[in-house]
């Protein structure tokens, strides 16, 4: 065959001098580059989209801590703590699209200079996008994580959580570090469109977040990290939100919520309803976002008429939970005139959460400060953040200042009770961001949520306290995943993680 | 058998000697065919002597001959004749040779040759196995030919077909190459359904006019392949189409009509609980709604109950006749027209072909013309021409979605609850104008009507194939050929779901069109010689050079502005792509067949293929490859003196090496940007596969021994093939985790073993003058294993199945490929079970959820064929029985039935509640009872190996009755030829074990077999064929 082969080969030689194979090969269609600011964009703006929105957002994050509940027992199997597999999609999707993105644009700019602060915003980006997935389910694959082309790591294993909070503030620091005005802007920015001094403050806002998570997990550093945040400077004023703004320019920008329940009729069909809970607590507390977050399907957002629909049941049972029971109609919905219109902006991390996190440390004494005014902050910017929902969002003074006048803070008498205020602020103030609720009430345990108990859930009775991983893994990867579960604990709903002690 | 054979040899010995003198007479006389067609060139010789004469061009031939001689008569194809000399005109009739000795066969290259001269497995089906039509021409293959698995998904009869030879050979493609007229043709399969639904695009070769085939030979094995390269690494399919012959101008009208009825198993479905949850009944329209298409009601009294429109109907069973109440009964109607003849220098076949098919689901129809040209001439003594050319235009209205929910209107035909008749869904939009639904919560369970008659789903194909070739005969040892093959098909599509849509209020469309295909130019030098009586050489070296194209444009709009009114134009937002690829392979090749004696056959072949989509600037690793193969074949029947009762003797040993490639632009990572937000661009990394720049081809390396022995003068035959076909270095797209931020790689790692048999039986229990019968049993086994994926994964999952994905209800099933197993397997979840196999159940009475394994294999390892073939005077009755064995499927359908509460299997426990058969953890029997609906839904969502069935089967899957009139009846009516024939196709499944759904159901021609969900049901057809030639 050698005789053969060799012959070939010194005839074809001859012949294929006229075909450059090599430029044929180059994919005309798509780009063998690209700039490092059409990546960030692509990392921020897709850090929410519809399927999660829906599913994992609404239907499991928002359910469990009874912001919303539903009849339905399959796309919104939060209500009702049913384990599906869609409790392992936020962890494939999240990797394989923003922080894959955000990885390649790090990859990108890290050796070059000109390109520091746009490498800055990346490093702060891809931990917010890190905290988010941790947070769901614990252990997960960090320090080997969303780099597999570079890496050629296709298995990437699973970083204990503790490594992972310590990782994501040493990222954040140095991206906080590494941001300079002096430097070519940031490319790419839709959050903060270049502006390095709210990045700055961003960084030590999602800094005083981490801070407080690791409260159980890690005293000493929680301490270290909150005070340092504040001290470097957090947000400071209702503008420093960070935000996408979506815009209706096409199908793909709008807001994905909105979306999602536009093209699904949600509204109507009323497979999201505002939870029993949450409505009482508005009502309780004459809480003007009423308004702004709650309408019935007809669009009547009148807070004397909103109605919530308690958690746990399904459509039969219903009528025992429910004496009285007509129709779904008669419950009330998130808002079509704010929430859910299709230019809203998603909303991911508020100067009223980092008040109420401040009020938390005050409280606990890690940092110094008056805890009530830090509240009243809080509260007011809450309430002016709505405005950001359009002109129907919009929160008159006269009703912030009626609302602040209830005092619920100063007139909470113990540590417990003002935490609880706290807690529960929080919860309204963080309402359709289910994500940062859900880590939130986890942590402090507040408001007190009692547990619903559906007959046809193998979980009755106690809000899960983390996803389960993906199905995929077990089969891909069941090494590193399994090494996880050994030290984690089951890969359960109840099964606890790092920062989440009892 | 023996009998008979001697009864014939006394009454020839008896018949000839008649004749005694000795003097030399002409003989004149005429050959013909058994359709009465003049037969040209046939060898006349008298027996015992050397003179003899061949046919001119009418058939006609005159000799001298000794009174008392012998003729024979012998031609290519046809059974040997040999008859005594006769003063009279001779009418000689020559049968078509169906077990020939001298058979010919087209193989790799358009070369023909004989079969008896070759080293490997080929079977060739002439034009009359295509009698009864199928709507795909692959289709037409299943249960006739051993070492291939055919498989038509239950897409509708527009779909594509898979064919796969000699087991699956690779992680990525496995099906054959297509050859038509010597040429490759395009095979592009356009779009198959997957997890997420989606449309069975069909394939090139169902393009094809089965009237316009005169054979059809599937190349087995890797040497019959391995002329082709890469591309035929899986074996190739080599078409030959009708040519024009010497002689009258005939001109032959073929008709068909079939009507396919759906196969409904209405008694797998439950009839006794109605609409409802719980086992309650709907007591307002809220409710009636929310319960969805569920039937865990009360039981069916009669009593009024509300239903999900508002109106208030008797809580009866609505009958079997619900689901067919919906769907038509399909048809198909075909006719060709063909004109051909010659003159001694050219020939010529002109043939138009009209095929129109009305699918089972309203609405849904194929429109197919085929135009073509074949012209054959002798341009000089030594320059020979053929042309080929075919123009075909197809237009599809509605091809159905699958497996997935949104915008499949079978979904619940195979959902809807007893008590609620189809036919109330219609008209299916409501006073609004938007898509009436049984529930708005679900709002993926499709309103049939909507899907059949408001959302649109169209395409359009015309396509133009041609093939020239050009031989110039240098002298009598050398010749040079050169041939050129072109196939280019225009396709447009379009997809619109209207405003009002229960998923998409404001609705969407697409739009888009392709102009894709390829080209090949091939050259070679070829040399002939019989060097001596006993030596002789063939050999050709040659080159090759393809591209394959495409170059498409799609655009998509969503939100109609005005409604009812489909264009981009009216969206509010549109957006669009492009996409254009070319990938070219170049190729020399050779090869040289030397044989001794007509009895020992040597071939050598090589080729080397070298591939644009394996290049790229810094790549290391080759980019092209060396195909050796060689092949010996002994007729030991030529050899050795054989008892008498052994009429033919072959033994054949070949081995051989081929491969593949991917295609273009695999190698490097690529980026794209995407929708702009607040004037800000986005762009990604491209793909979620991480590309390999240093992918090198695929290997595949196949052995066979094999046998054709035949007996009792060809009277039984038996054809035997071992082969063992191993592939290296596959070219896996494994998934990986995807924490790591893709979803898969490119990996050049895969080893995967096939090692089968194939075994042909062939009879003629019975030939006397007027009745015959031809039986012919085809058997295959093949075994495939995957030795090796890559160092660091032992499995990957092929595909999942809609049930479960994504959080949905259903119990998850996978097909995976994983090391030590074979091609394809099922796992999913299973039961947990005790030391003694019992189920072992949960304090509340449910079944322990166990570990993924493996519950199945997607593959069925054993097909069958049993042919019988009967003719009595002008009768002809044709029965094909088919079956494969081994195989399972998971069935989405019965799983979602048994979550839904439609499945018969939910009747136990209505009721009284569900006590599971197994033990309790403790280990003594279980023993509490779980409301039905709760424990099947449990069952449904938890345990995938409740509906995971043998997927084994037997069908009587053609039959055709032919009548050929008899000439004087034939001629008054001005004809040459009348024939008329009853056909059936699928009309009995003799052995199954699924219920609800076809044995054969899945949803891709893919490698994600062993999955079915929500398909079109299958059909059972009848119809009648008309063949007439003037």
């Amino acid at each position: 065959m050698k005789l053969y082969r060799t012959l070939f080969i010194a005839l074809s030689s001859l012949f294929l001098l006229s075909c450059d194979f090599e430029e044929k090969n180059i994919n005309p269609n798509n780009s063998s580059t690209i700039e490092p600011g059409p990546l960030l964009t692509y990392s921020q703006f897709y850090t929410s989209n519809e399927g999660l929105a829906k599913r994992t957002q609404i239907g499991y994050c928002m359910m469990m801590v009874q912001q919303t509940a539903s009849l339905e027992r399959d796309e919104m199997a939060g209500d009702k703590y049913l384990e599906t597999e869609m409790l392992g999609v936020f962890f494939t999707e999240v990797f394989a699209s923003s922080i894959k993105n955000v990885q390649e644009l790090i990859n990108r700019t890290q050796d070059d200079e000109s390109l520091v602060n746009t490498y800055a915003v990346g490093l702060i980006w891809k931990s917010y996008l890190f905290h988010r997935i941790t947070d769901l389910y614990g252990d997960i694959p960090y320090s080997e994580a969303g780099n597999g082309y570079v890496t050629q790591n296709f298995y990437p294993g699973y970083d204990p959580q503790k490594d992972i909070y310590t990782g994501l503030v040493a990222e954040i620091e140095k991206g906080i570090s590494l941001l300079d005005h002096q430097k070519p802007g940031i490319q790419g920015d839709i959050i903060y469109q270049g502006d390095i001094d709210k990045w700055k403050r961003f960084g030590n806002s999602l800094l005083l977040r981490l801070g407080m998570r690791m409260e159980k997990g890690n005293p000493d550093l929680t301490r270290s990290v909150v005070t340092k945040a504040v001290q470097n400077g957090v947000m400071q004023e209702t503008g420093d939100i960070c935000m996408v703004q979506h815009s209706t320019a096409k199908p793909a920008t709008e807001n994905p919520v909105g979306s999602v329940f536009k093209s699904h009729g949600l509204v109507n069909s009323g497979a999201v309803k505002i939870s029993r809970t949450f409505m009482n607590h508005l009502q309780k507390t004459n809480d003007p976002r009423i308004r702004v977050y709650c309408a019935l399907p007809d669009g009547n957002n009148d807070p004397a008429d909103q109605k919530g629909l308690p958690n746990g049941y399904d459509i039969l049972s219903i009528y025992e939970g429910e004496p009285g029971y007509t129709s779904l109609a008669d419950y009330s919905t998130l808002n079509p005139a704010t929430l859910l219109q299709l230019d809203a902006p998603a909303i991911h991390m508020t100067y009223a959460e980092v008040e109420l996190l401040k009020a938390e440390a005050i409280l606990k004494g890690w940092i110094s400060g008056n805890a009530g005014e830090s509240y009243q902050k809080a509260v007011r910017s809450s309430m002016e953040q709505q405005a950001y929902y359009g002109a129907q969002g919009i929160i008159e003074e006269t009703e912030i200042e009626e609302y602040l006048n209830q005092d619920l803070f100063g007139k909470a008498p113990t540590l417990e009770s003002r935490l609880n205020v706290l807690g529960s602020e929080f919860w309204v103030a963080t309402f359709l961001n289910g994500y940062e609720s859900y880590a939130n009430w986890r942590r402090t345990g507040y408001p007190v949520l009692f547990p619903v108990s559906f007959s046809g859930s193998p979980n009755q009775g106690r809000i899960p306290r983390r996803f389960t991983y993906p199905t995929e893994e077990y089969s891909v990867n069941p090494q590193n995943v399994q090494e996880a579960v050994e030290r984690q604990g089951a890969d359960a709903l109840s099964t606890r993680i790092w920062w989440d002690k009892e | 058998m023996i009998y008979l054979h001697r009864t014939f040899i006394f009454l020839f010995l008896l018949f000839s000697s008649l004749f005694v003198e000795a003097q030399q007479i002409t003989v004149t006389g005429s050959v013909t065919d058994e359709h009465g067609e003049p037969l040209v060139g046939v060898t006349v010789q008298i027996k015992g002597s050397t003179s003899g004469t061949v046919t001119g061009a009418d058939g006609d031939f005159s000799l001298a001959a000794p009174a008392d001689g012998v003729i024979q008569f012998s031609y290519i194809g046809f059974t040997s004749v040999e008859k005594p000399v006769s003063r009279e005109f001779m009418q000689v009739m020559l049968k078509e040779d169906l077990i020939m000795m001298d058979e010919v066969v087209v193989t790799a290259l358009g070369m023909r040759k004989e079969k008896k001269a070759l080293a490997y497995s080929v079977t060739e089906l002439k034009e009359d196995a295509f009698l009864v039509k199928s709507p795909g021409l692959a289709d037409g293959l299943a249960g006739k030919v051993a070492g291939i698995n055919v498989v038509k998904p239950t897409t509708g009869a527009m779909g594509s077909t898979r064919i796969v030879i000699r087991g699956n050979g690779s992680f990525g493609n496995n099906q054959p190459l297509y050859i038509v007229d010597g040429m490759p043709i395009d095979n592009s399969n356009y779009g198959q359904p997957g997890l997420w639904g989606g449309v069975d695009g069909g394939d090139g070769i169902s393009s094809l006019n089965s009237d316009d085939i005169e054979s059809m030979t599937v190349l087995k094995g890797g040497t019959a392949a391995a002329l082709y390269g890469s591309r035929a690494a899986n074996g190739a399919i080599v078409i030959t189409t009708k040519k024009g012959k010497k002689g009258r101008t005939s001109v032959e009208l073929t008709s068909s009509y079939t009507l396919d009825t759906p196969i409904v198993s209405y008694s797998d479905f439950q009839q006794e609980y109605g609409h409802g949850l719980s086992g309650t009944v709907p007591t307002s329209v809220e409710m009636a709604k929310l319960s969805g298409p569920s039937s865990w009601g009360g039981r069916l009294d009669g009593s009024s109950v509300i239903q999900f429109d508002g109106v208030e109907r008797p809580y009866t069973n609505v009958g079997k006749n619900n689901i067919r109440n919906f769907y038509n009964n399909a048809w198909a109607l075909n006719n060709t027209l063909s004109i051909s003849g010659g003159s001694e220098n050219i020939q010529y076949r002109v043939a138009f072909g009209d095929q129109r098919y009305n699918d089972l689901y309203p609405n849904s129809k194929l429109e197919r013309n085929n135009g073509s040209i074949n012209l054959s001439a002798q341009l000089s003594p030594r320059i020979t021409m053929q042309a080929h050319m075919m123009y075909m235009r197809e237009r599809v209205l509605n091809r159905q979605n699958v497996n997935d929910y949104s915008s499949n209107g079978n979904v619940l035909l195979w959902t809807l609850p007893p008590s609620i008749d189809v036919r109330t869904l219609s008209p299916a939009v409501d006073a609004n104008g938007n898509e009436l639904l049984l529930s708005d919560i679900y709002v993926y369970f499709a309103n049939p009507y909507f899907v059949a008659y408001h959302r649109r789903q169209q395409d359009a194909k015309d396509r133009l194939f041609g093939t020239f070739s050009l031989q110039y005969d240098i002298n009598d040892q050398w010749y040079l050929r050169g041939r050129a093959g072109g196939d280019m098909i225009y396709r447009r599509h379009e997809s619109v779901t209207p405003k009002g849509t229960g998923y998409d209020k404001d609705g969407y469309m697409g739009a888009g069109s392709s102009f894709g295909g390829e080209m090949n130019i091939e050259g070679l030098l070829g040399f002939n010689n019989n060097f001596n009586e006993e030596w002789s050489l063939h050999a050709f070296a040659g080159w090759n050079s393809m591209i394959t194209w495409n170059e498409s444009v799609s655009a998509s709009g969503s939100r109609f502005i005005q409604p009812d009114f489909h264009v981009l134009g009216n969206t509010q937002t549109t957006s669009g792509g492009q996409w254009r690829s070319e990938n070219y392979i170049n190729s020399l090749f050779g090869q040289a067949e030397l044989s001794y004696r007509n009895m020992l056959y040597l071939t050598l072949s090589g080729r080397n293929d070298w591939f644009s989509a394996l290049s790229l600037k810094g790549k290391t690793t080759p980019n092209n490859i060396f195909y050796p193969s060689t092949g010996l074949g002994f007729i030991a029947s030529e050899a050795f003196n054989l008892p008498s009762f052994i009429s033919f003797w072959k033994l054949r040993g070949a081995w051989s090496q081929s491969g593949g490639a991917v295609g273009p632009y695999n190698l490097a990572l690529t980026y794209g940007y995407g929708e702009s937000i607040n004037g800000y661009p986005t762009g990604h990394v491209n793909s979620s596969t991480i590309p390999n720049l240093n992918l090198k081809p695929l290997t595949s390396i196949s052995y066979e021994a094999g046998t054709d022995i035949r007996f009792f003068d060809n009277r039984i035959g038996l054809d035997a093939t071992y082969y063992i076909r191993n592939t290296r270095d596959d070219i896996v797209s494994a998934q990986i985790s995807s924490g790591s931020g893709y979803n898969n790689v490119l990996i050049n790692a895969g080893k995967i073993e096939n090692k089968g048999v194939e075994l042909l039986l062939t009879g003629t229990p019975v030939r006397t003058k007027t009745f015959s019968w031809d039986a012919s049993l085809n058997f295959s086994y093949n075994k495939s294993k995957i030795v090796h994926i890559t160092d660091n994964v032992n499995s990957f999952i092929v595909a999942t199945s809609r049930t479960g994905a994504a959080g949905d209800e259903g119990s998850p099933a996978f097909i995976y490929q994983e090391v030590g197993e074979p091609y394809g397997i099922i796992k999913g979840y299973s039961f947990q079970r005790d030391e003694n196999g019992e189920i072992i159940f949960d304090r509340n009475g449910y079944p322990r959820k166990g570990e993924i394994k493996k519950l199945g294999v997607g593959v069925h390892p054993y097909t069958a064929g049993f042919n019988n073939s009967f003719t009595y005077r002008n009768f002809h009755l044709n029965m094909l029985i088919d079956g494969k064995f081994g195989g399972s499927m998971f069935s989405g359908t019965n799983d979602m039935a048994y979550f839904l509460g439609t499945h018969k299997g939910t009747l136990p426990g209505r009721e009284e509640g569900v006590v599971g058969k197994g033990v309790k953890s403790d280990g003594s029997p279980n023993d509490k009872s779980v409301p039905a609906m709760e424990y099947y839904m449990y069952l449904a969502n938890n345990i995938s190996e409740a509906f995971v069935y043998d997927a084994s089967f037997v069908k009587l899957r053609e039959v055709s009755l032919g009548y050929s009139f008899p000439e004087t009846i034939s001629s008054k009516l001005g004809l040459s030829q009348l024939t008329l024939s009853i056909v059936g196709r699928n009309l009995a499944t003799l052995y199954d074990k699924i219920p609800m759904v076809d044995p054969e159901s899945g949803y891709s021609s893919g490698n994600a077999q062993g999955l079915e969900q929500w398909g079109l049901p299958a059909t059972r057809s009848w119809g009648f064929n008309l063949n007439v030639k003037f």
